[in-house]
C-alpha cells in the first residue's frame, strides 16, 4: 500500500494537498524520520474529510504541516487557488485566519496563565496588532534577519569556520607540545624552537580562516544590536498608539468573544474572566473551538479533537462540530484513530499507513467493501456490540509498525501484509480508482470474495452506541461554571 | 491499619496529580477547582512569619538611615560591650552598635544579593528562554556558554570576577560607567555585577528546562497556527508559565548569593571596609571566645533571612504546582 | 573499582597524588570506553575545548585585572625604581601579547609547571601540590559524612512522608540548609572547642603524623561542611523516593508480602538515587567553595588559605594556578560522574547521544 499518486484528487477543492512530504532530521547522523511521504488529498467545500490510521502513521503531522507548524519539507498546500508555500511571512499571517486547527489535548491547548477571554480573543488581537504599521527598525529587522541567517548558514562559511577552528586547535596543541618538551629558561619561559614557530604560523593561518566568519558575526551582531536600540523608541511610541485605541478594540473583541463562546455552548457571561483549569476537558475543547471560530475560518483541521474526552462528552463535541459545519458552512479535516467516530462524521475518508495514503473513499464503502488489506484489518478491529460475534475472529495485523526512519521499500505495508508478493517490495503501488469514488494503492487489492471474511464488521451496527449519543443533543452541563 | 501506608498523601503526590490536569476536580465539584486546591495547600503560620521577617529586612535595606538606630560609624559606647538596654545587641570592637551593623549590613548584603539576582534572572531568563524556544543552533551556542560558566566552581568564579572587576587598593575615586565613585562603592557595585554573572548560568538552566517543556505544549502550537509572532509567543505564552519556577529559583538564588557575598569578606575580596553581615561576622571571629555576641547577632540575621527565603521558595513550589527543573 | 585500588595502592607505595589521580582517571575512562565507546569519545572531544576555554577565561581574568606595572610595584614594593619595574616586567614575560602569555603558560601547565611565585620564588605546582591533598581530604570526609547522614534520614522521611517523623526530619533539613557553613563552623568552634574544650579549634595534623589527632582536627571542619550538604541530599532523596514509592512495582512488592524494610532498601532506594548521584557531582562546585571558607576558619593549610595568601600578597601566578587547578578538577570530576551515570543508567546513552 503506502501509495503515491493523485488519481483521487477531484480538483477545485477548498483545500488541495499535493505530494506533501514531511521529514525530521534525527540527531546528527543524517538519518531522517519520514513522517509523511508524498501524501495527496483534497477537501471540497462543506465536506468533512476523515483521516485515519494507527498512532505514528503521520496523520497528525499531516495536519500540522498543512498549518505550516512546521512547514512541510516539500509538496504544496493550496487554499482555494493560493499556494501557501509561496507566501511570505506577512501574507501567510493574513491567510491563516481562513484555516484553523483544534488539537487533541484540550487542557494543553489553552495557556493556563491567561483568561478565557484573552485566549479566545488572541487571534483577533494578533490581527489587530498586525494592523498597526511596522516601524522602520522592525521592518529592517524583518528583512535583515533572514538574510543574515542565510549568510551564517552558508555551506562554505560553515566549512571554512570548521576547518579554521580545527587548524587553530591543532596549532595550539602543536605549540603547547613543542614548548612543553623544551627546557624552561631562568624565568620559566619555554622555548619551543622550530615547532613553536611553525605552530605560530599555523595558529595565524587558522585565525585567517576564521576571519570571514568573525567579520560576518561581528558585523551582524552589531547591526542587530543597533536595530534593537533603534527599536526601543519606536516600540514605546507604538505602545502608546496601541494603548490609545485599545479600549475601543476591547469592546469590539468582547462582543465577538461573547458570541463565539455562546455559539459553542459555553456560558460566556461567567466564563470570560476565568482560567482554563476551571473548566472540564469537554468545555476546554469547546473553548478551543471558539478560538478557532472567531476568525470565521473556511476550514478547521481537527487533530484528534475528542480522543482525550469521555465518550459521553465526545458525542457532544462531535455534535457541536456538525452543527457549526452546517450553520457556518465550514469544511472539516477530521484526524482520528477512532474509526467509529470518523465513520459517523466524515463524507470521505483517507486511510494512512506509515506516512502514505492506502485508501480513499466514502466511509460506508470502506467499512463494507474495503479494498486495501490494511483498511480491512483496521475495520475488523472495531468492536461490535453483538454478543453473537466472537471478538477473537477480529483480524489482527502481525508485527510492529516499522521504523519511519528506514521505511520498507516498495509498499510500506508489505512487512505486515499477508498478501505481499515479490512486486510489493520492488514497486510502490500507485493510487487507482477501483470502484466509483473508491481509490486504493495496492498491488493486490481485495475484491468481493474477500469481503465475506470480514462480514463480522457489520457496517451499520459499528457504532450504534455512538449513534444514540449523537442524537441526544443536550449540551454538556456546565459543571465547573456557575 | 497494622502496617503503615507506603503511599502517602504528600505534596509531591499532589504535584503529580495536578501536573496532569486539574479538570477532574472541576468536573466533579461544583466549586471552581482552583479554590479547592488552594485551600488544600494551607499557607500556615510559618509562611507569614517568613514574609514578615523578609519585610523587616526589606525595610532595613531601603530605609536604614531613617530607622531610630545609631549611625553606622557612630561610637556609641565602650568597645565589646554585651547586650544592654542602651545598646540592644551590644557594641563591637570599635564601640559601634552591633544592631546598626546588622541593619546597615542588611542593606549591603541583601541589597547586593537582590540586585545581583535580579540581574542574573533577567540575563539567565533571556538566555534560557531563547535557547529553549528556538533550540537548534541558538540552543547549542548558548548552552555551551552556560556550561563553560558552570564549569568553574561558584565561589572560585566569584573570587576571580570580583578580583578582576574591583582590584582592591587605592583611595582615589574610581570610574563606574559614567560616574566617579569611591573605591568602596566601586567594589560593591562590581561585586553585585560579578554575583549577577554567577547567578546567570544557573537561572538560564532552569529557564531553558522549563521553556523546553512549555513550548512543546499545544497552546504554543495553537498560537503559531494563528500567526502570532515568536516574540509575542515567548512573552505571552511561555514566559508567564516559566516565571513561577524562575521566581522560586530566584529566592534560592538570593539566599545563595547572600552567603557568597559574606564569603567574599572572609577572603578579603571586594570592599571590606563597609558594613555587611559577612564583614561583621568575620571581624567578630577574633573575639569569639569572650564576646560571642559580635558574631551571634549578625549570624542570626543572616540565618533567619536565608531560612525565610528557602522556606518561601519551598512553599512557592508547593503553591504553584511546579517542581524544580534542573539543579 | 580498579581506580580506587590504584588510588590506595599508589598511596601506600608513595606515588605522587597527581600521578595517582591521573592513572585512576585513565582507568575509569578506559573502562567506560569498553562499555560505551562512542559516547565517551564524544564527551572527550568536548572536554578538550572546554578545558582550553576555562583556562583561557581564568587566565584572562587574572592577567588582565591590573597592568604589569601595578603587579611589579605590588611585588617589589612602592619604593621600586622604574628600571627595576621594567626589569621585573620583562623577566616575567608580562609585556608579551596576552595570547602569547597564555600559550606559554599553557605549555608549562600541561607538563605540570605552573610557573614560579613572584613573591617567594617557590614553584606554584609545588605549593598547590601541598595544599590540594588537604583540601581533597576535607571534601571527601564531608561528602562521606553527608551521605551517611542523608541516606537514612531521606529514606526515613520518605517512609513517614507527611507524618510527624517526616516533618521533624524535613524541618531540620531546611534549618541546616539555611545555615551558611562558616556560621555553623564558627558556632561549633565556640561551643565544642572554646566552651566545652572537647576538640581542637584550629590547625591541621597530617594523617601520617597521628591518625587520631588528624581525625580530631578534621571532625569539626567536616561536620560544618557536611550538614548543609546532607540536608540537600536528604531533601532530594526524599522527594524522589516518595514518587518511587507510588509506582506500581512497589505496590506489587507490597502485595507479594515483602517486608516494608526490604521494600524501602531493596526495591525503592536504587531507582530513587539517580538525582542524588547527579547532584552529588554538581555539588562538588559548592563543596569546593565551602571547603575554601572552612579552611580559612580552621586555618587548614589547603587551597583556601593559599588563595587568600595569594590575593593578599598579589601573587597572581599562584592565584591563577589555584583557580585553574580547581576549575579543571571540577570539569574532570563532572566528566567522570557523567561516565559513571551512563554506566548505571543505560537510558541516558540514547537520550544524550
Amino acid at each position: 500500500m503506502a501509495g503515491s499518486g493523485t488519481a483521487h484528487l477531484r480538483g477545485g477543492g477548498a483545500l488541495t494537498v499535493e505530494h506533501l512530504t514531511v521529514e525530521f532530521p534525527v540527531g546528527t547522523s543524517g538519518d531522517k524520520v519520514h513522517a509523511v511521504s508524498d501524501v495527496s488529498f483534497d477537501l471540497m467545500k462543506g465536506e468533512t474529510l476523515g483521516v485515519v490510521g494507527e498512532s505514528g502513521c503521520g496523520k497528525s503531522t499531516t495536519g500540522k504541516a498543512i498549518m505550516r507548524v512546521p512547514p512541510p519539507t516539500s509538496g504544496s498546500v493550496r487554499l482555494g487557488a493560493i499556494d501557501l508555500s509561496t507566501l511570505g511571512a506577512d501574507q501567510l499571517r493574513d491567510v491563516r485566519g481562513r484555516l484553523q486547527m483544534i488539537f487533541q489535548d484540550p487542557i494543553s491547548s489553552l495557556n493556563p496563565r491567561r483568561t478565557i477571554r484573552d485566549i479566545v480573543a488572541e487571534p483577533l488581537t494578533v490581527r489587530w496588532l498586525d494592523g498597526f504599521p511596522r516601524y522602520p527598525a522592525a521592518q529592517a529587522w524583518d528583512n535583515f534577519t533572514p538574510a543574515m541567517l542565510k549568510l551564517w548558514k552558508n555551506k562554505w562559511l560553515v566549512l571554512l569556520t570548521k576547518i579554521g577552528l580545527g587548524v587553530l586547535l591543532g596549532g595550539v596543541l602543536l605549540y603547547v607540545v613543542a614548548s612543553a618538551v623544551g627546557e624552561p629558561d631562568q624565568f620559566g619561559r619555554r622555548d619551543g624552537g622550530a615547532g613553536a614557530d611553525l605552530a605560530n604560523q599555523i595558529i595565524r593561518g587558522g585565525g585567517l580562516l576564521l576571519a570571514p566568519a568573525a567579520i560576518v558575526g561581528i558585523i551582524g551582531s552589531a547591526i542587530w544590536l543597533l536595530l534593537v536600540f533603534l527599536m526601543i523608541p519606536f516600540k514605546i511610541a507604538r505602545s502608546v498608539l496601541v494603548a490609545m485605541e485599545k479600549k475601543e478594540f476591547a469592546k469590539e473583541v468582547d462582543e465577538k468573544v461573547f458570541t463565539a463562546l455562546e455559539e459553542v455552548g459555553i456560558p460566556a457571561q461567567v466564563s470570560m474572566t476565568k482560567y482554563p483549569h476551571e473548566f472540564s476537558g469537554g468545555q476546554a475543547q469547546r473553548i478551543s473551538i471558539a478560538r478557532a471560530l472567531v476568525l470565521d475560518p473556511e476550514i478547521i483541521i481537527c487533530d484528534e479533537p475528542v480522543s482525550a474526552l469521555d465518550v459521553s462528552v465526545q458525542a457532544q463535541v462531535l455534535n457541536l462540530l456538525e452543527d457549526l459545519k452546517a450553520s457556518r458552512d465550514i469544511s472539516l479535516i477530521f484526524i482520528a484513530h477512532d474509526l467509529a467516530v470518523v465513520k459517523n462524521i466524515s463524507d470521505r475518508v483517507v486511510v494512512m499507513y506509515l506516512g502514505k495514503v492506502c485508501e480513499v473513499g466514502q466511509p460506508d464503502l470502506l467499512y463494507s467493501k474495503p479494498r486495501h488489506p490494511y483498511t480491512r484489518a483496521l475495520m475488523s478491529a472495531i468492536p461490535v456490540p453483538d454478543p453473537l460475534v466472537d471478538p477473537r475472529s477480529a483480524e489482527e495485523i502481525d508485527g510492529e509498525l516499522p521504523s519511519p526512519i528506514h521505511p520498507p521499500s516498495g509498499c510500506r505495508f508489505r512487512t505486515r501484509c499477508a498478501r505481499a508478493t515479490e512486486i510489493c517490495s520492488t514497486a510502490e503501488p500507485e493510487i487507482a480508482e477501483v470502484a466509483d469514488g473508491q481509490f486504493v494503492a495496492c498491488h493486490h487489492p481485495l475484491d468481493e470474495k474477500d469481503w465475506h471474511l470480514s462480514e463480522r464488521s457489520v457496517p451499520v451496527t459499528v457504532s450504534s452506541d455512538l449513534d444514540g449519543l449523537l442524537h441526544s443533543t443536550t449540551p454538556e452541563a456546565p459543571g465547573g461554571v456557575k | 491499619m497494622s502496617e503503615p501506608d507506603l503511599v502517602p498523601d504528600s505534596p509531591v503526590d499532589r504535584l503529580k496529580v495536578d501536573g496532569g490536569n486539574v479538570s477532574s476536580l472541576a468536573e466533579t465539584s461544583g466549586e471552581p477547582a482552583a479554590a479547592a486546591s488552594y485551600q488544600a495547600k494551607k499557607k500556615g503560620v510559618f509562611f507569614w512569619l517568613a514574609i514578615i521577617w523578609l519585610a523587616i529586612i526589606l525595610i532595613c535595606v531601603l530605609f536604614a538611615n531613617f530607622l531610630p538606630v545609631p549611625e553606622i560609624d557612630e561610637r556609641v559606647g565602650d568597645i565589646r560591650q554585651g547586650p544592654s538596654s542602651e545598646n540592644l545587641l551590644g557594641t563591637n570592637n570599635l564601640g559601634r552598635s552591633v544592631l546598626s551593623q546588622c541593619i546597615y549590613g542588611a542593606r549591603r548584603s541583601m541589597g547586593v544579593a537582590m540586585i545581583a539576582t535580579l540581574g542574573g534572572t533577567i540575563m539567565g531568563g533571556t538566555i534560557g528562554l531563547l535557547a529553549g524556544f528556538y533550540r537548534r543552533t541558538i540552543d547549542t551556542v548558548l548552552t555551551s556558554i552556560v556550561n563553560i560558566m558552570l564549569a568553574i566552581p561558584g565561589l572560585v568564579l566569584a573570587l576571580a570576577l570580583v578580583g578582576f572587576f574591583a582590584p582592591s587598593g587605592g583611595f582615589e575615586d574610581q570610574r563606574f560607567l559614567f560616574f566617579d565613585v569611591s573605591p568602596a562603592t566601586n567594589a560593591t557595585l562590581w561585586t553585585a555585577i560579578a554575583l549577577a554573572i554567577l547567578a546567570t548560568p544557573a537561572i538560564a538552566r532552569v529557564a531553558r528546562a522549563q521553556t523546553l517543556v512549555w513550548s512543546d505544549r499545544e497552546f504554543v502550537l495553537a498560537s503559531r497556527t494563528i500567526g502570532t509572532r515568536n516574540l509575542r509567543i515567548i512573552v505571552r505564552d511561555v514566559l508567564p508559565n516559566v516565571l513561577p519556577a524562575m521566581a522560586s529559583f530566584a529566592l534560592i538564588g538570593i539566599a545563595a548569593l547572600v552567603v557568597v557575598e559574606a564569603a567574599l569578606a572572609f577572603f578579603g575580596v571586594g570592599d571590606v571596609t563597609g558594613a555587611s553581615w559577612g564583614i561583621a561576622i568575620n571581624n567578630g571571629r577574633a573575639d569569639l571566645e569572650d564576646y560571642p555576641h559580635m558574631v551571634l547577632f549578625p549570624s542570626l540575621f543572616m540565618f533567619l533571612t536565608i531560612l525565610s527565603l528557602n522556606y518561601l521558595a519551598d512553599k512557592f513550589v508547593d503553591l504553584s504546582d511546579i517542581r524544580e527543573a534542573g539543579v | 573499582m580498579a581506580a580506587i585500588v590504584i588510588l590506595i595502592v599508589g598511596w601506600i607505595v608513595g606515588i605522587p597524588l597527581s600521578i595517582r589521580l591521573g592513572l585512576a582517571f585513565l582507568v575509569i575512562v578506559a573502562g567506560a570506553m569498553v562499555t560505551n565507546g562512542s559516547y565517551v569519545l564524544k564527551r572527550l572531544a568536548t572536554l578538550v575545548p572546554t578545558l582550553l576555554l576555562v583556562t583561557l577565561f581564568t587566565f584572562f581574568l587574572q592577567t588582565k585585572r591590573v597592568t604589569p606595572e601595578v603587579v611589579a610595584i605590588r611585588v617589589l614594593g612602592t619604593g621600586a625604581n622604574a628600571d627595576a619595574v621594567d626589569k621585573f616586567i620583562v623577566e616575567n614575560n608580562l609585556d608579551a601579547p596576552f595570547l602569547q602569555q597564555y600559550l606559554d603558560w599553557l605549555s608549562g601547565a600541561v607538563v605540570g609547571d605552573l610557573g614560579t611565585s613572584f613573591v617567594n620564588n617557590i614553584s606554584v605546582s609545588e605549593q598547590i601540590g601541598e595544599a590540594i591533598p588537604i583540601s581533597l581530604q576535607l571534601m571527601v570526609y564531608a561528602q562521606l559524612l553527608a551521605l551517611v547522614i542523608s541516606v537514612p534520614a531521606g529514606v526515613y522521611a520518605a517512609y513517614r512522608a507527611s507524618r510527624r517523623g517526616d516533618a521533624v526530619v524535613s524541618t531540620a533539613a531546611l534549618g541546616f540548609l539555611s545555615i551558611p557553613n562558616f556560621i555553623l563552623a564558627t558556632f561549633l568552634v565556640y561551643i565544642l572547642a572554646l566552651w566545652l574544650d572537647l576538640l581542637p579549634a584550629t590547625s591541621y595534623v597530617y594523617l601520617h603524623e597521628s591518625v587520631i589527632d588528624h581525625f580530631k582536627h578534621m571532625l569539626l571542619p567536616s561536620v560544618s561542611l557536611a550538614m548543609a550538604l546532607s540536608a540537600t541530599y536528604m531533601r532530594l532523596l526524599r522527594g524522589d523516593m516518595v514518587s518511587t514509592l507510588q509506582e506500581s512495582f512497589i505496590t506489587t512488592a507490597k502485595a507479594k508480602g515483602v517486608s516494608p524494610a526490604k521494600v524501602l532498601w531493596g526495591h525503592a532506594l536504587r531507582p530513587s538515587s539517580f538525582t542524588l548521584l547527579t547532584v552529588f557531582a554538581v555539588n562538588s562546585g559548592v563543596l569546593i567553595g565551602g571547603a575554601l571558607i572552612i579552611e580559612i576558619i580552621f586555618i587548614i593549610p589547603g587551597m583556601g588559605n593559599k588563595i587568600v595568601a595569594a590575593i593578599v600578597g598579589f601573587d597572581f601566578l599562584v592565584l591563577q594556578g589555584a583557580v585553574v587547578v580547581l576549575a579543571v578538577g571540577f570539569v574532570l570530576l563532572n566528566f567522570l560522574i557523567d561516565l559513571l551515570y551512563t554506566a548505571l543508567d543505560p537510558r541516558i546513552r540514547n537520550v544524550r547521544a
